[in-house]
């Protein structure tokens, strides 16, 4: 499927139809919630557009939610590629975004040229060491990497609030949300679009999305990633060490969400605050999964998922409908587009290509004899 | 009765003359029966008449559709098209179970059975009748194994089983059931000589006593032997039918080819012998010494083996599935790390050496499981084609892969091994098994090849690819290649290899050259020698 996703155009409408039509479906379902409720399906998303786009303000406020999730989706689809599940890249936003913080605030009298850099590298270097554990435990223990690194999700949170409430407490602060000291202003991500927060890690984003897609199309690591993750023992036997990969998509993995961190840190917030994430890492799958992890893809369904939240606060406001609305919607899309058989019919959106065999567990049972038709 | 129809017509089989049968003669037909995946046309208005107490062989190339209409015949597929009788009573097998109710049964070629149950539980399984208790089950599952001979202890766990006695399983199973009509799929594809003809015996006392039988085979030698009566596939179709002592394994394998084949390939063994003693003794490619290896519970698989391979011959492995065949081609290979013992190739250690930096000295390895080892089904042909030379000029620079070259190399070797496939940037998935192995034969044995280690080359491959894969070999052979053969398939082994090794529970059984290699002594050997007889491991 990796080479089906590289081929020219043919394949990109091919591409667009599967989550378009879960897409479809998914409005259709909250259409449906919407009247139950007494409510306008047609008034409600009208107000959900105005949310998201309706003012330059919203516009920017969609990019802005976008941005992260770009991040921490790539992060995800990276890992995936090469055969890793990296349930972890919320941990790894945030160890990344608190490393970030701490280079941000620490330095003082730095260029801006040089302290930028340094305060991405080290949300990057953060989220990559973070996700390095769980795959050293894959590759040498064999520990299952979805398990641990949710669990080091769970270790980064409570690390980082440990941090942020003892060691680097800001005097006289209370209340639910923590933050450190700012981030110099030579760590601080120049704006596009001022006033907003849509800052340069939106393009930056976007070169990480490019580069990614390039290397895994055209690069021997990344045509070595895309075999261990599409046939590790196929790799193996043709003398590409399955491992070595692992531990480095997982790495790469981890850098990105911690870059995702580190945009947020210094477009953001300015500082490091606890809670941190509150979801970016976990919204990032879902927009992986709705473009079935196609580098490419992730951009434009970032900015999907970060329309729908930003225009569900838009929504809640005008119609008294509430968010959680958007919530259900989300759900109800992924569960369309992780759905690829029903009732042992094959979806017509299903990405996987139509194969000789229709049936998969025909052909696992029967690997000698394996054309059975 | 007369069946016999010239193979080269393409049209629908005009259904057979059922002259001289009388009502209720036949135990299953399918009349009209089409089948079709998306575009693929698998079966085609096709139309089989078994006769009661019959033993039906049921051959053809993969692909062909045999296996589709004995999926359809047990249940598991639903027919587009056509109808399906048992005992002429018109029936709609909506499931396997439905088709069980009927009386048909399917024994599988690789066991389906649950390896941490018991045999009677595994037995229960097919039923959904509530269980009060495994006793009365117990017993009448002894008393059927008594009956027909299929001697298995009830209450053992299937994992202990051997294959040989996973497969009486499955066939008693089909017994408790009361089945009448009993499908087999490439029965002895697991099986020694001996073993499979303990399974003929049995399947020819079932049909005596009226059963039916059903065997899907890509083996004509065992059509000759066991059938009644022989039905041919090619291309969805059935080609050709005709009672087994009426014909010849040359007409069967025309009519499931299309065009005339050579069955095996011709060597005077006396001639190379000789050829072989007299010359200087060549390089020693493969060098194995006390070689250990265990599998992943830390079970001991191979027990120090020693084994040499010279440059310009093919060594042949022989052993029953199981017997430390797979370990041993996994640690030369690189894929498993032995716990004793050397491997050397062209003189140097590689022992510690991972499966890149063996390529590199000249390994080449056809692995046994071809979906998981040989593709990446997922993948293309040209990506396919390229594995284990990607990383190199002129394929790739330092960093990026040459797209180019990389299409250029691939168009090259699609042609130059005739793989069929629309263009280099087909799914492999796609294309049939035989097309597939081609694929790997040809990444593999294009250039370089110093050491070629080939699992089970042929298995499930048609018999046009089998004959083109063993050619192949030969070729590499002729060039100086040293081959490393293990093959289940005897005739392989006695058609190509100069010298065997036999593998018993993990050692050396016994080492054969020149013309001591036949088929029955290898067996024998297989079995762990005379002293076994063939029913022992149940």
């Amino acid at each position: 499927m990796p080479e089906a996703r590289s081929l020219p155009l043919r394949n990109i409408g091919a591409a667009i139809r599967g989550p378009s039509i879960a897409i479809l479906l998914g409005f259709l379902a909250a259409a449906v919630l919407v009247l139950l409720i007494g409510k306008d399906p047609i008034e409600a998303a009208d107000a959900l557009w105005r949310g998201a786009f309706g003012t330059p303000n919203n516009i920017a406020g969609t990019l802005a939610l976008a941005t992260p999730l770009i991040f921490s989706a790539l992060a995800f689809a990276v890992a995936f590629r090469g055969s890793m599940f990296n349930a972890g890249v919320e941990g790894q936003l945030i160890i990344g975004a608190f490393l970030s913080a701490f280079v941000g605030f620490s330095f003082d009298g730095l260029p801006a040229l040089v302290h930028l850099p340094l305060m991405l590298a080290a949300g990057a270097l953060g989220g990559a060491l973070w996700a390095l554990l769980p795959a050293i435990w894959r590759v040498g223990l064999g520990a299952n990497e979805i398990v641990t690194t949710l669990m080091m999700n769970f270790i980064a949170i409570a690390l980082t609030d440990y941090l942020v409430l003892y060691p680097f407490r800001l005097p006289g602060q209370s209340g639910s949300a923590i933050r450190t000291e700012s981030i110099n202003p030579s760590a601080d991500l120049p704006s596009l679009w001022p006033p907003y927060n849509v800052t340069i890690a939106l393009p930056l984003a976007i070169l990480c999305v490019i580069t990614a897609w390039y290397v895994l199309r055209r690069f021997v690591v990344g045509y070595e990633v895309r075999m261990v993750g599409s046939a590790p023992r196929f790799a193996k036997a043709g003398g590409i060490p399955p491992g070595r990969h692992m531990v480095g998509v997982m790495m790469v993995s981890g850098a990105l969400a911690g870059l995702g961190g580190a945009a947020q840190v210094g477009g953001v917030f300015n500082a490091f605050v606890s809670p941190f994430a509150t979801g970016l890492g976990f919204n990032g799958v879902l927009v992986a999964l709705l473009v079935g992890n196609a580098p490419l893809g992730i951009p434009f369904a970032a900015v999907f998922i970060g329309a729908l939240q930003s225009g569900a606060i838009g929504m809640e406001l005008t119609t008294s409908i509430s968010r959680y609305l958007v919530a259900a919607l989300t759900a109800t899309i992924i569960i369309f587009v992780s759905a690829r058989q029903f009732g042992g019919r094959r979806l017509p959106w299903s990405t996987v290509a139509r194969g000789r065999s229709p049936q998969p567990r025909a052909k696992a049972t029967d690997p000698a004899d394996g054309t059975g038709s | 009765m007369s069946l016999t129809r010239v193979p080269e017509e393409a049209g629908p089989p005009e259904p057979s003359e059922p002259s001289a049968a009388s009502p209720g003669e036949h135990a299953l037909r399918l009349e009209g029966v089409s089948k079709s995946f998306g575009d693929i046309r698998a079966n085609e208005d096709v139309t089989l008449r078994v006769r009661r107490g019959a033993i039906h062989g049921i051959v053809g190339e993969n692909g062909a559709g045999k296996t589709t209409l004995m999926r359809i015949a047990y249940g598991f597929y639903q027919a587009d098209a056509g109808h399906i009788f048992v005992d002429d009573g018109p029936v709609d097998l909506t499931s396997p179970r439905v088709a069980l109710g009927s009386g048909i049964a399917m024994v599988h070629q690789h066991s389906l059975l649950v390896d941490s149950l018991t045999v009677t539980e595994n037995i229960l399984l097919a039923t959904d009748k509530p269980i009060l208790s495994f006793a009365p089950a117990q017993a009448r599952i002894r008393e059927i194994g008594e009956r027909y001979g299929l001697a298995v202890d009830p209450t053992r766990k299937v994992g202990q089983l051997s294959v040989a006695a996973k497969q009486r399983v499955e066939i008693l199973k089909a017994l408790y059931f009361d089945a009448r009509i009993i499908i087999l799929d490439e029965p002895t594809a697991v099986l020694t000589p001996q073993e499979a003809r303990g399974l003929f015996a049995h399947l020819r006392s079932f049909a005596e006593q009226g059963k039916t039988i059903l065997i899907i085979t890509h083996k004509l030698p065992e059509v000759m032997v066991v059938t009644t009566e022989v039905s041919v596939m090619r291309g969805g179709r059935l080609v050709y039918e005709a009672r087994t002592a009426e014909t010849t394994e040359g007409d069967i394998a025309r009519a499931m080819v299309g065009r005339a084949v050579a069955l095996r390939m011709h060597r005077d063994r006396t001639v190379e012998a000789e050829a072989a003693d007299s010359t200087i003794s060549p390089e020693t490619v493969l060098e194995v010494r006390g070689l250990t290896v265990a599998d992943d519970r830390a079970v001991p698989r191979l027990r120090s083996v020693d084994l040499d391979v010279r440059a310009g011959e093919i060594v042949g492995i022989a052993a029953v599935e199981g017997n430390g065949q797979s370990e041993l081609v996994e640690a030369v290979t690189g894929l498993r790390r032995p716990t004793e013992g050397t491997i050397r190739i062209l003189g140097q250690d590689v022992t510690g050496s991972d499966p890149r930096r063996r390529r590199e000295r000249g390994l080449r390895h056809i692995p046994e499981d071809r979906l998981q080892s040989g593709v990446n089904p997922t993948a293309s042909v040209r990506e396919n084609l390229i594995c284990g030379r990607h990383y190199r000029p002129p394929l790739a620079g330092r960093w990026r892969m040459r797209t180019e070259q990389v299409q250029r190399y691939a168009a090259g070797l699609m042609e130059r091994f005739a793989i069929l496939a629309p263009d280099t940037s087909t799914r492999v998935g796609n294309l049939s098994g035989g097309n597939m192995q081609k694929v790997v034969i040809a990444r593999e044995l294009e250039e370089g090849a110093r050491l070629i280690v080939a699992a089970q080359p042929t298995q499930g491959v048609d018999i046009g690819a089998t004959e083109s894969i063993r050619n192949e070999l030969l070729r590499m052979r002729g060039e100086g290649a040293a081959i490393l053969l293990v093959s289940s398939e005897l005739s392989e082994i006695v058609d190509l290899a100069d010298r065997v090794v036999v593998l018993f529970s993990g050692s050396v059984a016994g080492r054969l050259s020149g013309r001591e290699i036949q088929e029955e002594k290898l067996g024998l050997l297989m079995m762990g020698g005379a002293s076994r007889s063939e029913m022992a491991d149940a």
